[in-house]
């Protein structure tokens, strides 16, 4: 039998975040409680979901590019109504910077972070994980057991 | 020889297919990848499981 399961991808695992972030060359900073971004909120975009003005700029962790004290940082966030993680990160300019690194709306974090899941589930499971990245920029993890 | 076949779009969004299982214990096999990963949108036994019929169950949470 087989079965295909499409998965719409929430952030709980902190050590596959840290993982991703080192992958695309960027550096977790455990307990750092605030992030950079413009430091005022100019109104004009909506709030994320869930926030209020003074949520903005305060985190329990962070992800940052090292040596680059411009740019700007993502907030890795606790949700108040879930055992997830919020990433939030102001993109204004490009977010200084870091909008390059990490994709637009994070994408390239996102991704990078659902294929360290995938391969840490997959291994624990007893798979042999081979990793592939496709034309379109898709990751390919095709994992084997006998 | 059991393959589970994992691709991750540009967004984060993930398809997760299985090869060579027997029975139900395909489903068993991907549910902690799943779980791990956030919420399973959709579900669907390809055709070679159930003759033909495909199954869909959306929302699946």
């Amino acid at each position: 039998m087989s079965h295909v399961a499409r998965v719409q991808l929430e952030v709980r695992d902190l050590g596959c975040l840290a993982k991703a972030a080192q992958h695309l060359g960027l550096e977790f900073a455990e307990n750092q409680r605030t992030y950079r971004w413009y430091g005022r909120f100019v109104g004009d975009s909506p709030m994320p979901e869930g926030m209020t003005r003074d949520d903005l700029g305060k985190c329990d962790h962070a992800i940052r590019i090292p040596g680059d004290s411009r740019a700007y940082e993502v907030g890795v966030v606790k949700s108040k109504n879930s055992n997830k993680w919020e990433l939030a990160w102001d993109f204004w300019c490009g977010g200084m910077g870091l909008q390059a690194r990490i994709g637009t709306n994070g994408d390239r974090l996102k991704q990078e972070y659902a294929v360290q899941v995938a391969m840490k589930h997959a291994r624990a499971s007893g798979y042999q994980v081979s990793r592939q990245t496709k034309q379109d920029g898709s990751v390919v993890l095709k994992a084997v057991r006998s | 020889m059991k393959t589970i076949t994992i691709t991750v779009g540009t967004t984060g969004e993930t398809t997760i297919k299985t090869e060579g299982f027997s029975g139900s214990s395909c489903k068993e096999a991907t549910a902690a990848i799943e779980k791990a990963l956030g919420k399973t949108v959709s579900d669907t036994a390809t055709m070679e499981a159930y003759g033909g019929q495909s199954v869909q169950t959306l929302n699946r949470s």
